[in-house]
């Protein structure tokens, strides 16, 4: 009788949940344009419209995404009970046991490898020989665009990126002949931009894939370093690095100065977040746009010399620290010299204003053109901070999507925390322009 | 009196098709038991089942009317979104090859399979073992059944109508069972799924936007436009995942995803 209520409910539950991310995904959208949508000053025509296109990304993106993942065993049974079974055994299921794993790497020579039973996680294993064969593409095509000296450090990466694909695939018996379809589009967009800034797009570019070949390749390390296979991924792993290092940064000076890049999208991002930000509650406060636009502007360039202000002050001490230890270092006889730092107070304040005032007058800018509302501020900033996640994450190897993410939702919270304060000002003190 | 196609229509197709493939899911699990353990118990758990489902129905028929109209629109919104969703998925990915397709007469092979295994029990007038399965099956497929009624007809006063659709559905089954006494594999099971899951969506979407006060452009005329809004989508992401199965991980997710 029990189990016959249980099973019912069960069925019933099953009506409505089957992939728990999508039935939560339409729950949050459904609660977020509820609570969004009546403090949104946007036409409600376009509601209902925006909730039916809410749907429908989420649906595409879960049937991409159930395509694409490897799920569960065999023997999984259909209320997701195998869910419970560690990753390791859902993995190891996918793939052929006691495989023998050979490489093609003359230099490992490898007796480590052979003869190792095999266990490996799909999903990275796909990925890695993905970016093998993306990297092995990218070279390829920037070969055809670059000239002199980086085409010399093309022609060296070439054959180390076609042994690197040819030991992956054998690593993990996984063999690929064409890129995916987001890798595609990237080389795409990446070849497009070395073509148009020439030399400084090609070498920013090969950094920014080191750096994120050093990420993945620590992955890896974590995932087989202290298992059978350890020996022979250090060695491949020692092998990439000191390849790509050598031929990347030992040849060419390094073209990305971290704290000059640091500087720019710490500004460009503190001016976008902080005054789209200002720009929702002096809309929710007073809703007009000239006295948003003074007030907008006003803190823009206050924000601005604040932040410039801050960053000479932070690499000025920091110089001034440095400088008295090795005075003090010297005079107790030791061998201490001025070493030259990579920041000056002038030329970081400098990048750190500007980047903040040129973020902050993307929201503004549509102000200045007419709009009444906060919708085109928060469209021009969203759109740029996606733009700007993207770009700082390829160049520093974090992951894109993460990054996006994040700043957007940090965005969101700015905007919504000024917009009720907006709100409560107007309604408390009565607040009228 | 004059019907009202476009008005009616989309609930009654909705209805019919959504109970057609719930029915004939029960249809073989109970033509299992039939064959295998005698069709007089088979009858009498069947019989049970639609008797609590009537009562189900009775009982929360009058119920809903208590509901505000808002609430109700957003409540049954949801779950009309959840259980669209969740159909039209699973049919997109069966028909790009990424599940295998449900396979009634496998179904039914399982089923009598596992009811041959089993004794009947002694000093019992019924087969009890027959009379639960059949009264399982018909219960829990169902249940589908009257919240498809429901969920379709309820908000906007289009109960009847859909009643009527998922009636219709239900003679048909029963009729083509009765005559040809084994599983209906040959219907299209997953092209249903697909229609259905597309109609409910639709359903679900609009009246979640009534329900939190949203205006939907041409009202109620609107369903057509979502309807065929999901359509155009689902088709499209059908080669969309062919493509993106990669090969290594195609058998596991057919074990994983085959019921």
């Amino acid at each position: 009788m029990i189990n016959g209520l249980i099973a019912m409910l069960r069925k019933v539950f099953g009506l409505f949940v089957d992939d728990g991310s999508l039935a939560l995904s339409i729950l949050v959208w459904i609660v977020a344009l509820h609570v969004v949508m009546p403090i949104v000053p946007m036409d409600q025509r376009v509601a209902a419209p925006v909730l039916f296109l809410g749907c429908i990304g989420i649906l595409i993106e879960n049937v991409l995404r159930a395509s694409r993942q490897p799920l569960a065993p065999a023997g999984a049974d259909k209320h997701g009970n195998a869910g419970k079974r560690s990753t390791l055994a859902i993995t190891d299921s996918l793939l052929p046991q006691s495989v023998e794993v050979q490489t093609i790497n003359p230099r490992l020579g490898n007796e480590a490898v052979m003869n190792e039973p095999r266990t490996a996680d799909p999903k990275l294993a796909r990925q890695l020989v993905l970016d093998e064969l993306f990297d092995l593409s990218l070279y390829q095509s920037l070969r055809n665009v670059a000239g002199g000296e980086l085409r010399a450090i093309l022609d060296q990466l070439i054959p180390i990126e076609q042994r690197h694909f040819a030991f992956w695939q054998d690593f993990f018996d996984l063999h690929v002949e064409a890129l995916d379809l987001a890798r595609r589009l990237k080389l795409v967009l990446l070849v497009a931009i070395c073509r148009l800034f020439g030399a400084p797009a090609i070498h920013l570019v090969l950094e920014a894939i080191e750096v994120y070949g050093v990420r993945k390749y620590l992955r890896v390390w974590d995932a087989y370093g202290n298992g059978p296979l350890g020996g022979a991924v250090r060695n491949i792993l020692e092998d990439e690095f000191k390849h790509e290092d050598e031929v990347v940064t030992g040849t060419a000076e390094r073209q990305i100065n971290p704290e000059g890049v640091r500087d720019i999208f710490l500004g460009l991002n503190d001016g976008l977040v902080e005054i789209v930000g200002a720009v929702s509650g002096f809309f929710a406060a007073f809703g007009n746009s000239l006295a948003v636009l003074v007030a907008g502007l006003t803190v823009s360039v206050a924000g601005a010399l604040s932040m410039a202000a801050g960053a000479w002050i932070a690499v000025s001490s920091e110089s001034e620290v440095r400088t008295t230890e090795v005075a003090r270092r010297r005079f107790l006889g030791g061998r201490g010299t001025v070493v030259e730092t990579a920041e000056k107070p002038l030329v970081s304040a400098t990048i750190v204003g500007a980047s903040y005032l040129a973020g902050a007058l993307v929201p503004l800018l549509p102000v200045l053109g007419g709009a009444t509302t906060v919708l085109p501020s928060l469209l021009a900033a969203g759109s740029l901070i996606v733009i700007v996640s993207i770009i700082v994450a390829f160049l520093s190897g974090m992951s894109i999507k993460r990054r996006v993410v994040t700043n957007l939702l940090i965005t969101a919270a700015a905007v919504g925390i000024s917009f009720a304060i907006g709100v409560v000002t107007k309604l408390v003190w009565g607040v009228s322009v | 009196m004059i019907i009202d196609w476009t008005h009616i229509g989309p609930s009654v197709t909705a209805a019919f098709l959504g109970s057609l493939v719930e029915f004939i899911e029960a249809l073989t699990i109970v033509l299992a038991v039939g064959t295998v353990r005698g069709w007089r118990s088979a009858m009498l758990g069947t019989s049970m089942g639609l008797l609590l489902l009537a009562a189900l129905v009775v009982l929360l028929g009058p119920a809903l009317g208590l509901i505000p109209i808002t609430l109700l629109q957003l409540v049954v919104g949801i779950l009309l979104l959840l259980f669209g969703m969740r159909w039209l998925r699973k049919a997109i990915l069966r028909a790009a090859g990424t599940i295998p397709l449900h396979d009634e007469m496998e179904a039914f092979a399982k089923e009598t399979d596992a009811l041959r295994g089993k004794r009947f029990a002694d000093g019992i007038g019924w087969d009890a073992i027959a009379v639960a399965t059949a009264f399982k099956a018909v219960v829990l497929e169902g249940l589908e059944v009257v919240f498809i009624v429901i969920a379709v007809g309820a908000v906007g006063h289009m109960l009847i109508p859909a009643s009527a659709g998922a009636a219709v559905a239900g003679i048909l089954v029963l009729l083509l069972g009765l005559v040809l006494h084994r599983p209906l594999a040959r219907v299209p099971e997953n092209t249903l799924k697909f229609a259905v899951g597309i109609l409910i969506s639709a359903f679900g979407v609009f009246w979640v936007g009534e329900g939190l006060g949203f205006h939907w452009p041409g009202s109620d005329l609107s369903i057509f436009g979502l309807t065929a809004g999901f359509l155009l989508v689902a088709l499209i992401m059908v080669p969309a995942a062919r493509r993106w199965v990669p090969e290594i991980f195609a058998p596991a997710r057919r074990e994983k995803e085959s019921y």
